[in-house]
């Protein structure tokens, strides 16, 4: 069965740009319009749900609730927000990110692995052509306690620059998230990220444990 | 109908969860979780980076009244350093079982259970058994056809009619049944001290293969998955079996030490035992209880 392509992403435009361009090889539309409004490209992120499963003691497969299936694909589509379309986008990390994260994964992924999670130091792409936007999850439920426990979310990001499509940003990962007051919340992860960029391609991989 | 390999089995030490068959019931598989008792400091509703699991072969079958512990061995994770030890029981290993005198070690199953199985167990090396696994030989046949066999290096020739194990030395690849006549043979050198360390060398195997069929998050929750409709889970929570599926895994079978009890053969009255060999044996259960490492064995 094929993957599905292609969930998406919107870059969103919104008023012209003036003046900014200071040595830029900007558009010459820019020239001609108000110089007391900006376009700019703003960032989106919605990703295909796949799949979305429970597991639970002594109970057949069965979907996943509605309401934990829109918060943790919420989760991450803000996670790569933050961490890659926005750099990309727009050229500076997006905000909100450690209330993605127990405060333990958290720390690790804004300090040891950032160069993972963050696609920082990368040109800016500009608007995005979305390749794959996918994610699967399969929930946990508990033993004693129906509730979910815990969620494992399964995503791929692949994005080209539309300028240049031979820039290309893939991530792939597994992120282990658990519920906290209220919230879903990541508390360990698996990524990999797949950056080419001039035609040169480079791999970084993060990974912590559960428990960590 | 297509025969599909749902997954296998999570494993505590090892080899705990069994594999699919679609529609196939449950065979005899029971995962309990236990409190340790009159064990300072330890505190079993925490997780700890260090987790000790009881596996139990028991002999259960139609026809045999009262079934016992025949194959017991106590797996220490340790999750920290990435390395697992497996203390190899002896099944007549001469014990004290509570309430009930001294006796064989596998005569506790009888008595009481897995309960009692494990918390004589845990009077003996001291190792605090936070979980217990039982299988009978129809679910530890089920588990390593489940796997897809597995690849054992028979040390020495085989050849016993009672337990079916017919195998030449070297390495070869067994199906359930094949797998459960190599470790129940006891006609070798050492009989029963050597069969229970063919057990833990055993299940070091089927870790191996386990593995080899994916050790990442997701996969850990469709071994659940498969655990859940074949194995019977006592007291345990589901998180509990995550993270135990998960750090098991994590285990490379090459960090996983298998050693058995100092032990020496003698009799009670006309009954044959297996005799505890001191001081060997407490040096031992030392190192092994207080971090799953033996650092001085």
């Amino acid at each position: 069965m094929p993957p599905t392509r292609l969930a998406a992403i919107a870059v969103a435009f919104a008023l012209a740009v003036s003046g900014c361009s200071g040595g830029d090889d900007d558009d010459d539309a820019t020239d001609d319009t108000d110089t007391s409004s900006t376009e700019f490209e703003r960032a989106s992120v919605e990703l295909e749900v796949t799949r979305a499963h429970l597991v639970s003691p002594h109970q057949a497969r069965r979907d996943l609730d509605a309401a934990t299936r829109d918060a943790v694909t919420g989760v991450v589509e803000d996670l790569l927000l933050v961490t890659s379309a926005t750099p990309l986008v727009e050229g500076k990390t997006g905000g909100g990110f450690a209330d993605l994260f127990t405060a333990d994964a958290g720390a690790r992924a804004a300090n040891t692995d950032r160069a993972a999670i963050f696609d920082e130091g990368v040109p800016r792409f500009g608007e995005l052509t979305t390749e794959t936007a996918t994610v699967a999850m399969t929930g946990l439920a508990g033993s004693m306690d129906p509730a979910t426990e815990l969620v494992i979310a399964t995503f791929r990001w692949d994005v080209r620059s539309a300028e240049r499509p031979k820039d290309r940003i893939v991530r792939e990962g597994q992120l282990h998230l658990v519920p906290d007051d209220g919230d879903w919340k990541i508390g360990a992860y698996t990524i990999v990220v797949t950056r080419t960029v001039d035609e040169s391609t480079t791999t970084t991989t993060a990974t912590t444990e559960p428990d960590e | 109908m297509i025969r599909r390999l749902l997954a296998v089995v999570v494993a505590l030490g090892m080899i705990w969860a069994a594999g699919l068959w679609r529609d196939h019931a449950s065979a005899g598989m029971v995962l309990y979780k236990v409190e340790p008792t009159g064990i300072a400091g330890y505190n079993p509703g925490r997780w700890t980076d260090t987790t000790f699991v009881l596996l139990i072969g028991s002999d259960e079958r139609a026809g045999l009244d009262g079934a016992r512990g025949d194959g017991l061995h106590v797996v220490g994770l340790n999750a920290k350093a990435g390395r697992a030890t497996i203390l190899n029981i002896p099944r007549d290993t001469w014990v004290d079982i509570p309430g009930h005198g001294e006796g064989r070690v596998n005569e506790a199953y009888r008595y009481g259970g897995a309960e009692l199985q494990a918390e004589t167990v845990r009077r003996l090396t001291g190792a605090p058994i936070s979980y217990v696994f039982t299988t009978t030989f129809a679910g530890f046949i089920a588990m390593i056809d489940a796997l897809g066999g597995v690849e054992v290096d028979v040390p020495y020739l085989m050849s016993d009619p009672n337990s079916g194990a017919a195998f030449n030395p070297g390495p070869v690849r067994m199906t359930g049944e094949r797998a459960l006549a190599f470790s129940r043979n006891r006609h070798i050198p050492d009989g029963d001290i050597a069969r229970t360390g063919n057990q833990g060398q055993l299940i070091i195997h089927g870790l191996a293969e386990l593995r080899k069929k994916g050790t990442s998050p997701l996969d850990v929750i469709d071994y659940l998955d498969v655990l859940f409709r074949n194995v019977r889970t006592v007291g345990i929570d589901s998180t509990d079996l995550y993270r135990l599926g998960w750090m098991t895994l994590q285990i490379d079978p090459s960090q996983v030490r298998n050693y058995t009890m100092p032990a020496r053969v003698g009799t009670v009255g006309s009954a044959s035992v297996v005799f505890v060999r001191q001081p060997e044996a407490t040096s031992l259960f030392v190192d092994f209880a207080d971090d799953a490492i033996l650092q001085n064995h």
